[in-house]
């Protein structure tokens, strides 16, 4: 279990704020810290980290990590971190990458396999691509068996298939070594795949906390099949309206009339909604 | 005219002797310099930092006086080691002092930035693996900048070689003891021995083009993070 209690002035996008946040953390729990960037997540995870400074009192299993201003440095903590950049240490293999953390060969062969990297163990990391680099970086999060992994937008720079491919891996690690989880992410669907828990934070603060889809799904009303979109462009053809929204990486055309398009201008955010008494799902390509 | 050519390998071995010593001084001292000067927390940062700068911003004959008054025999720290029986003054260990102190500023600026240019990222990877900072920079950081290492050092070797003011000064210029290839030329010239001097110079110029030939193969792109 993981209680945590942070306190720490911030200078974010809208000027100074507050970074406020109390949260307690089950053992062996997957959360996903999500919000706008300039929220504070990365913070707090740097801060459960240890490195950057904060005030309050972060306790794991017993072990008090942060007292006051006292803080445990980094390298006593016994976490695991995953960098949106990877950070693999460019002079070393990926086997000797994973070797530096702890002599245990048979640990880092054993997570070599399960991440089908063990015929690269011996490259250096320039020569890996984008996903191959971060599953080396997994692994070695993973090299002193962590209380607690800490992963910053880890997927954000791969593309989706990779991104797919990678969340199966975290899961499956995560089932295998039941380590309890904390991951920086933006994307609903990664969410939804991997925690058990989102959190989510704005201006600092602790803004929804709850399972998956309380705090995802976007239902408003009786609708529901509901999306949140950005309205791109409104086209008046004879008397009615057709306004171009974009929902995630998809544009879709909804007509509209007179009245409903009146208040609307191009940039606003937008909720489109139906009743959803049948909508139809179709496989359009298999996995 | 005709000269002798211990006039010439005495002062080249002479340099050389110099240099090495020097070498091992700026990979001792100068290295864990840069390390120390990279941290960002460090107190009186500033002090230091101008400290290892001044013998690039001030005239290398001043400081030789300077010097000289302080480890001369009876001088501030002098006096000390004096009494060890220690002597800096018109001594091999006085060319070496002068050379270090000339070279240090170039050895040590150069790291300093290639320290604190490394990526924030990899060092914290290293620390959240239980790694300390030492350990760090031993083990990650300087093996990634190796190649700025050996260019930093080059480049204060060079400085080191040609250093007149501070030898001058510390180690008197005494013809078969302490007058370095760059004095040397300076003596040449002096009593009219243009020869020796032109012999001198071109081997300082093989030299120069190989540390140059050797710049050129270290200071490419370094390891892409």
């Amino acid at each position: 279990m993981i209680e945590i209690e942070v306190k720490k002035e911030l200078l974010g996008s809208l000027g100074k704020m507050d970074l406020d946040v109390n949260l307690t953390i089950e053992a062996q729990s997957f959360v996903a810290l999500s919000g706008q960037s300039g929220s504070g997540k990365t913070t707090l995870l740097r801060i459960l980290a240890g490195l950057e400074e904060a005030k309050g009192r972060i306790v794991v299993d017993d072990e008090v990590w942060l007292d006051g201003f006292k803080a445990l440095p980094p390298q006593k903590r016994g976490i695991g971190f995953v960098f949106q950049d990877y950070a693999l240490f460019p002079n070393m293999s990926i086997l000797d990458n994973l070797l530096f953390v702890r002599q245990d060969k048979a640990l880092a062969k054993e997570l070599l396999s399960m991440s089908e990297l063990l015929e690269l163990a011996y490259r250096k990391p320039a020569t890996l691509s984008g996903g191959q680099k971060q599953r080396v970086s997994l692994c070695r999060a993973m090299m002193n068996r962590p209380k607690l992994l800490l992963m910053d937008e880890p997927l954000s720079a791969l593309d989706p298939f990779m991104r797919n491919k990678l969340q199966q891996e975290i899961l499956s690690l995560h089932k295998t070594f039941g380590t309890t989880t904390i991951m920086v992410s933006h994307d609903p669907s990664e969410m939804y795949r991997l925690s058990s828990r989102v959190v989510l934070l704005s201006q600092g603060k602790v803004v929804q906390d709850g399972d998956v889809k309380s705090v995802l799904l976007r239902t408003q009303g009786s609708q529901k099949f509901s999306f949140e979109g950005e309205l791109l462009d409104i086209i008046k053809v004879d008397v009615i309206y057709i306004a171009i929204v974009a929902i995630g990486q998809q544009i879709v055309e909804v007509v509209l009339d007179a009245s409903e398009a009146l208040d609307l201008q191009v940039g606003d955010r937008v909720n489109i909604g139906t009743k959803a008494f049948a909508p139809i799902l179709q496989k359009w390509e298999k996995k | 005219m005709v000269f002798e050519m211990t006039q010439v390998w005495h002062p080249l071995v002479l340099s050389l002797k110099t240099l090495g010593c020097v070498a091992i001084l700026l990979v001792c001292l100068g290295v864990p310099l840069a390390f120390l000067l990279s941290k960002e927390d460090i107190k009186y940062k500033w002090f230091f930092e101008a400290l290892v700068m001044f013998p690039l911003i001030f005239p290398p004959i001043a400081i030789g006086f300077l010097l000289l008054l302080l480890l001369g025999k009876y001088g501030w720290i002098g006096s000390y080691f004096s009494a060890l029986g220690i002597g800096f003054i018109f001594e091999f260990k006085g060319l070496v002092l002068a050379g270090f102190i000339a070279a240090l500023p170039l050895m040590v600026k150069p790291l300093q930035s290639a320290i604190e240019l490394f990526p924030k990222s990899i060092k914290e990877a290293s620390y959240t693996s239980g790694k300390s900072r030492f350990y760090t920079f031993v083990f990650i950081i300087l093996p990634c900048i190796k190649k700025s290492v050996i260019a930093a050092l080059l480049i204060a070797l060079a400085r080191a070689l040609g250093e007149v003011g501070i030898t001058l000064m510390l180690g008197g210029n005494i013809v078969g003891k302490t007058d370095t290839i760059s004095l040397a030329i300076y003596n040449a010239v002096f009593d009219g021995e243009y020869n020796l001097a032109l012999l001198l110079c071109s081997i300082l110029m093989v030299i120069s083009l190989s540390v140059f030939i050797a710049l050129y193969f270290f200071q490419k792109e370094e390891h892409p993070f």
